[in-house]
C-alpha cells in the first residue's frame, strides 16, 4: 500500500470516526466505516479508537449542567427492574405449562389461592414504595414478592390447566357414551327392521301369489289362536270380498301334517270349507268356498287330521 | 488495565448488579445528562432520555468489547442515537432552535440554569462564526437528529460535501470553544 492511499484512508475512517461517534452516519455509512476499520493496520485502529473516545469525552460543546442526584436511583431502579423483568420472562418461558402433584411437590408450601397473590402483591408494592431511597432492599423484596406471585401465578394456571383437561375428558366420555347407546338403538331398530323385512319376505314366499289377492282389497280378516295354552300356533283367515275363496295363513303349526279349515254358520252348523298341507312353519293356503254360504258372522276353526280343532277365532 | 476494567465493569452490568450500575452512571451519567440536555431542552425530558440510554447500556453490555472501543465511546454512540431517535419522533422539531434565536429575545426556559444560557451563547456566537454551509449542516445534523443522506437531500448538495462540512465544522467549533474556555 502505497503512503498517499494509506494517507486518504487515514483520513476518509478520521472524518468517518467523528460522525459516527455523533451517530450522524446512516446503516449503510456505518457499516462502511466499520469495514474500514476492521480492515485497517492495529496502529490505526488504536488511533482511530483513541480519537472516538477523546471526541466522546469531549464536553466543549455541551452545556454546562449537572442532573439531579436523584436520578442516579431512578436510573439504578430502571436497570434493575428491566433486569428483573427480564429476568420474570425467562422464567416463564421455562416454566412448565403445567405440573402434576401438590404445590408442596413442586416447590410451594402450601396452595396459593387468590389471597396469596394479593398478599405478595402487597408486599411488592410495600417494597416498591421507598424506591428511591434504597434501591438495595427495594431488589430483594420486589425479587422475592414477585418470585411468590409467580410460583402462586404458576400453580393456578397449573389448576386451571387439569381442571380443564378433566372436564374435556368427562366430556368425551359422555359423548363416547351417548354414542354408544344411539349406536345400540340404532342397531336395534336395524335388526328389527331387518327381521320384519326378512318375516314378509318369508311370508310372501310361503303364501305365494295368493296373498296379493287378499291384501289391499278389502278383504275380512280373522284371527285364530289356540285352544288350549299347550297350544301355541296361531292362523288368519282372510276372506275375499266376494266370500267365494278364503286365505288360511298360519304360524308354527306342526310341519307335514293336513289340516282342514272348518267354518261355523250362525246357526252352530259346522261344515269343513277345505283342507291344506303344512310343509313350514310358516305358510298359507287358499281354499275355494263355493257354495258355502259364508258370511261375515260366520266363525272359524283349524282341525288337524285327527279331528281336534286346535284354533278358532 | 483499562480494557480490562471496562470489561469486568459492563460484565456485571450485563448481570444487572446494582453496584457496577451506580458505577456507570458515576463516570457516564453526566456526560449523558448534558447531551441529552443540549438537545431536548428541559431537565425532564433529559432525565427520561439518561434512563432509557443507561437501560439500553446494559441491554447491550454483553456485547460491548473493549478492544473495539472505549467505553465512553460504546455510552455516546447509545446516547447520540437515542437522541437522534427522541428528537425524531417529536412532533416538533427541537429545541436546537433556541440556538438560532436572539438571546435578547427569546424567553428563557424557566429551568435552565444560567450556566447553559452562557454556553449556549458562546456556542451560537462560534456556529455563527462558521461558514453557513458548515454552520446550517451541524445544526440539522447534530442539534434537529437528521442524517447525513436527509441533509443531502435537503440541501441539494453531495452527500460528501456534507460529511466534509460536518465534520470540519465541529472540529473547528470544539477548537475554538476550547481555546476560548482555557483563555477565560
Amino acid at each position: 500500500m502505497s503512503s498517499s492511499s494509506s494517507s486518504v484512508r487515514r483520513d476518509e475512517l478520521s472524518e468517518l470516526a467523528q460522525l459516527h461517534i455523533t451517530g450522524c452516519l446512516d446503516e449503510i455509512e456505518t457499516a462502511r466505516f466499520e469495514r474500514l476499520l476492521h480492515e485497517a493496520p492495529p496502529a490505526l485502529q488504536a488511533e482511530i479508537v483513541a480519537l472516538q473516545a477523546g471526541i466522546a469525552e469531549d464536553q466543549t460543546l455541551l452545556p454546562d449542567v449537572e442532573p439531579d442526584r436523584a436520578l442516579l436511583w431512578r436510573v439504578v431502579g430502571a436497570v434493575l427492574e428491566a433486569a428483573a423483568s427480564q429476568e420474570r420472562a425467562e422464567q416463564e418461558r421455562l416454566a412448565p405449562i403445567a405440573t402434576i402433584g401438590s404445590p408442596a411437590r413442586s416447590g410451594m408450601k402450601g396452595q396459593m389461592q387468590e389471597e396469596d397473590i394479593a398478599e405478595a402483591a402487597g408486599a411488592m408494592a410495600a417494597a416498591t414504595s421507598d424506591a428511591a431511597l434504597a434501591p438495595a432492599v427495594q431488589d430483594d423484596a420486589e425479587r422475592e414478592a414477585w418470585n411468590a406471585l409467580l410460583a402462586a401465578d404458576r400453580w393456578r394456571k397449573s389448576a386451571l390447566v387439569w381442571r380443564g383437561a378433566c372436564l374435556a375428558v368427562a366430556g368425551a366420555l359422555a359423548a363416547a357414551l351417548a354414542f354408544n347407546v344411539w349406536l345400540a338403538m340404532s342397531a336395534t331398530q336395524v335388526s328389527r327392521l331387518a327381521l320384519e323385512r326378512v318375516t314378509g319376505d318369508q311370508l310372501r314366499a310361503a303364501v305365494g301369489p295368493n296373498l296379493a289377492d287378499f291384501i289391499g282389497q278389502g278383504s275380512i280378516v280373522r284371527g285364530m289362536v289356540g285352544t288350549s295354552p299347550a297350544v301355541n300356533s296361531s292362523a288368519t283367515v282372510l276372506l275375499a270380498p266376494t266370500l267365494d275363496s278364503a286365505l288360511v295363513m298360519w304360524v308354527d303349526l306342526a310341519a307335514n301334517r293336513t289340516y282342514s279349515l272348518r267354518v261355523v254358520s250362525a246357526d252352530g252348523v259346522e261344515r269343513e270349507a277345505g283342507t291344506f298341507e303344512v310343509r313350514s312353519d310358516v305358510g298359507g293356503a287358499r281354499i275355494d268356498l263355493s257354495g258355502m254360504a259364508v258370511t261375515p258372522a260366520s266363525r272359524w276353526q283349524v282341525v288337524d287330521d285327527r279331528g281336534v280343532v286346535l284354533l278358532r277365532d | 488495565m483499562v480494557v480490562h476494567e471496562e470489561r469486568v465493569l459492563m460484565q456485571a452490568v450485563a448481570k444487572g448488579d446494582e453496584a457496577a450500575v451506580q458505577a456507570l452512571f458515576e463516570r457516564f451519567g453526566a456526560l449523558v445528562f448534558r447531551h441529552a440536555y443540549q438537545a431536548l431542552g428541559t431537565r425532564a425530558e433529559a432525565e427520561d432520555l439518561v434512563q432509557d440510554v443507561f437501560v439500553q447500556v446494559w441491554r447491550t453490555a454483553d456485547r460491548f468489547d473493549p478492544t473495539k472501543a472505549k467505553l465512553v465511546t460504546w455510552v455516546m454512540l447509545i446516547t447520540r442515537r437515542s437522541v437522534i431517535d427522541r428528537l425524531r419522533r417529536r412532533a416538533v422539531r427541537p429545541k436546537a432552535v433556541h440556538l438560532e434565536e436572539d438571546a435578547s429575545v427569546s424567553a428563557p426556559e424557566p429551568e435552565r440554569p444560567i450556566g447553559g444560557e452562557v454556553h449556549e451563547g458562546a456556542l451560537r456566537r462560534r456556529l455563527d462564526e462558521l461558514p453557513a454551509l458548515q454552520r446550517d449542516v451541524i445544526e440539522r445534523i447534530y442539534l434537529q437528529g437528521f442524517t447525513l443522506r436527509e441533509v443531502s437531500q435537503q440541501m441539494n448538495v453531495p452527500l460528501g460535501t456534507v460529511k466534509s462540512a460536518l465534520s470540519r465544522g465541529l472540529a473547528r467549533v470544539r477548537s475554538r470553544l476550547g481555546t476560548n474556555e482555557q483563555a477565560g
